[in-house]
């Protein structure tokens, strides 16, 4: 017997017992031949109405389990209790006979799920030890032989194995069983081979160097849907839902879902909408790769040009003709790193250009070239307490900074080098500056240690 | 490049005399003032800047850099999330408006054209067809005399016709001219942070707010001249000017404060 039905358990008929054993026992009873690849498909779609119901990140434990971040997706149920409570609920409804746990670990949440007596477990903040360690060994999901063994050295629940001398343990016992034990207690990451999201509207993104603060993960997430935008409008498809799955240093995941109630693909709104979760995400020690994928989608017509678009198109063009194309521009951001060199000029109508980086302080209005000013400063990282520009003489009384731009990599061998100090200062009315200092203060190579006047405020 | 191409094809003008067609047949809803954001300025200015009117914004020396960020940010507000934003650049001017700046004062990037004319009749014709079209426009021009009330005249009647909230931006502050509202901005010290932020580095003790006079020096039906202290705020919440007032220094003179007289200096 390879699994029996609620109403045959009743009847005192085990799983693993022999079929004709049962038989004598009860005749008439109606038997069918486990299909095991079907037990898989069935346990996939499970897998996949999750994904589409719950959360972005859905792993497969086969032969029978299924593991769902909760964190970044409970809260959209009004928190873990409300999602599980559906979740029982309507699988009791389609005649699946469930067992659900929420913990700290995917590990602890699995042995939970098939070795503790409710049929549904949460665990509570700080009460990870208190709920795993009395369950059985076979928790940690071990080998056939495995659990036996421990069984066998009187290692019956995973408290037992906890309480080990680890050093002894490790010798004795193997170095796997302890990671496994390490995952249940979220000592060691678990990474899971979650479920890649079903369709190809994806958007994904490497960095070169792992990001974490809340900026850059926001800045991440803006050219994420900027491209995901694109293909949205290139497929003639609005996004209903959009799953933000980063992938962590460590190798494990975190998500963030967003839904609209209107298919939607503008980027705006659609960022905004994942910008007011960001404060949920846990970085860990960094975030190496991020990808946003439109999980749902609906046909959504391209943009409607109304009169109001017409009516503007057909006054730049006025404009064009009377000054030349190059008159007219929009801004967009240049990937280059030096301020004056920071914005490129895009035609006035069609799709926008890389969006600046928020939240950096810049100036309203820039000098180009900048200009040089006699300044004294103390010491070599600290503002000017004192500065001449243009005959003028501006005492320094408040000042932030300093912010250190180099030249490119990329670029002539002159400008790879340069390095600049940018502060912003006060003078005693008030007006502010943007003001660099030219070079690091020992290579000369990187700058003739100059003051200049770059920026206003 | 291709758009301009279009501009040749019959579509496009018969597109616009049907817009101007029914722009003439339906009377224009009042619309709404653009908000600047604190109650004390907007209470003075009877709910903010009128739309369908010119604004003058002047400073003179380094204020005029604020006075850009504040054009920039009502311009932003005037635009909400659909509207146009077209800036007509001075190429003459030695500091031009710096987008990033710009953009972080709420301008969407997108949605925002920048004009260069080095001739002032180029530049009228420019900020005359884009006050038909856009939400806000902004003139850079330094002028004067006979010249600037003639050309303020015809801003003011080009804002008329199209509703648009239309700026004029200049480092002088000449008389006399036709506005709805005319200010002057003049930089005042900022009050310096009481804890240090963590985005200051060894430079310095970090900056607050960034602030300044604002002086109505003229409004039409407004009781002017009027005098604020103001913050601009780092608040970037879409639809705010992010202005507060920190000190109302009514319509008579302010009381006597370093920071009144550094204002009057820099001015």
């Amino acid at each position: 017997m390879a699994a029996v039905c609620g109403r045959a358990a009743s009847l005192g008929i085990r799983a693993g017992e022999p079929l004709a054993a049962v038989r004598v026992r009860i005749p008439g009873l109606h038997v069918a031949d486990a299909d095991e690849a079907a037990d898989a498909r069935a346990l996939e779609r499970l897998a996949h109405w999750l994904l589409a119901r719950y959360s972005p990140l859905v792993a497969l434990d086969p032969p029978d389990g299924l593991l769902m971040e909760a964190r970044g997706a409970s809260h959209l149920w009004g928190g873990e209790a409300r999602m599980v409570a559906d979740l029982a609920k309507r699988l009791g409804t389609a005649g699946i006979a469930a067992r659900i746990a929420i913990a700290p670990t995917a590990t602890a949440a699995r042995a939970l799920a098939r070795h503790a007596d409710p049929p549904v477990t949460l665990v509570p903040p700080g009460g990870l030890e208190a709920a795993i360690l009395p369950l059985p060994v076979a928790g940690l999901g071990l080998a056939p032989g495995e659990a036996a063994e421990l069984r066998r050295l009187g290692l019956a629940t995973i408290g037992d194995l906890a309480r080990l001398p680890r050093a002894a343990a490790g010798r004795r016992l193997g170095l796997p069983l302890l990671k496994r034990l390490d995952q249940a207690l979220g000592h060691v990451p678990e990474p899971l081979p979650f479920l890649a999201p079903p369709r190809a509207l994806v958007a994904n993104r490497s960095f070169a160097e792992p990001i974490a603060t809340a900026e850059a993960i926001g800045e991440a997430i803006r050219d994420l849907v900027a491209e995901l935008c694109c293909r949205l409008a290139a497929a003639g498809q609005g996004a209903r839902r959009v799953d933000l799955r980063l992938a962590r240093l460590d190798g494990s995941e975190a998500a963030l879902r967003a839904g609209t109630a209107q298919p939607s693909r503008d980027p705006q709104h659609l960022a905004r909408l994942l910008l007011i979760q960001v404060e949920h995400l846990d970085p860990g020690f960094g975030i190496e790769r991020a990808s946003l994928s439109a999980t749902l989608a609906a046909p959504l017509a391209p943009e409607q040009v109304g009169e109001a678009e017409q009516a503007l198109e057909a006054a730049l063009d006025r404009i064009a003709a009377r000054l030349g194309e190059g008159a007219l521009w929009r801004p967009a951001r240049a990937m280059r790193l030096l301020p004056e060199q920071s914005v490129a000029r895009l035609p006035p109508l069609g799709p926008a250009g890389p969006d600046f980086p928020a939240r950096l302080p810049r100036p309203a209005r820039l000098l180009d070239p900048p200009e040089t000013v006699d300044a004294i400063a103390m010491l070599p990282d600290r503002p000017p307490v004192l500065f001449t520009w243009r005959g003028v003489r501006h005492r320094v009384r408040a000042a932030d900074g300093p912010e250190r731009m180099h030249g490119e990599w990329w670029a002539t061998p002159a400008e790879r080098s340069l390095v600049r100090d940018y502060f912003i200062v006060e003078d005693e009315a008030g007006a502010r500056f943007w003001l660099f200092r030219s070079g690091d203060g020992e290579d000369p190579a990187t700058g003739d240690f100059r003051w200049y006047l770059q920026g206003l405020f | 490049m291709d758009r301009f191409a279009q501009n040749q094809q019959p579509t496009t003008a018969r597109a616009h005399l049907r817009t101007l067609e029914t722009l003439r047949a339906s009377p224009r809803p009042p619309r709404p003032r653009v908000p600047l954001g604190d109650r004390r300025l907007d209470a003075a200015t009877a709910g903010g800047l009128a739309r369908g009117a010119l604004h003058a914004l002047t400073s003179a020396g380094p204020g005029f850099a604020t006075a850009t960020l504040l054009a920039a940010r009502l311009a932003a507000r005037a635009a909400g999330e659909a509207g146009w934003t077209i800036w007509c650049l001075a190429p003459g001017e030695r500091a031009q408006p710096f987008p990033p700046a710009l953009v972080a004062a709420g301008l969407d990037p997108a949605r925002l054209v920048f004009v260069e004319a080095r001739d002032l009749a180029s530049r009228l014709m420019a900020i005359e067809e884009a006050a038909g079209v856009a939400a806000a426009a902004i003139l850079e021009a330094r002028l004067e005399g006979e010249a600037l009330m003639r050309v303020s005249r015809r801003l003011q009647l080009a804002a008329e016709r199209s509703g648009a909230l239309l700026l004029w931006l200049s480092p002088t502050s000449p008389e006399p001219m036709v506005a709805a509202t005319r200010w002057r901005l003049h930089p005042v010290p900022s009050a310096i942070p009481q804890l240090r932020p963590l985005f200051a580095g060894p430079g310095g003790a970090g900056l607050g707010p960034l602030r300044f006079r604002l002086e109505l020096a003229r409004g039409r039906g407004l009781p002017a001249p009027r005098d604020w202290i103001v913050e601009m705020s780092d608040d970037r919440t879409p639809g705010t000017a992010g202005l507060a007032v920190v000190a109302d220094l009514a319509d008579g003179p302010a009381p006597a404060g370093p920071s009144r007289r550094t204002a009057r200096a820099a001015a």
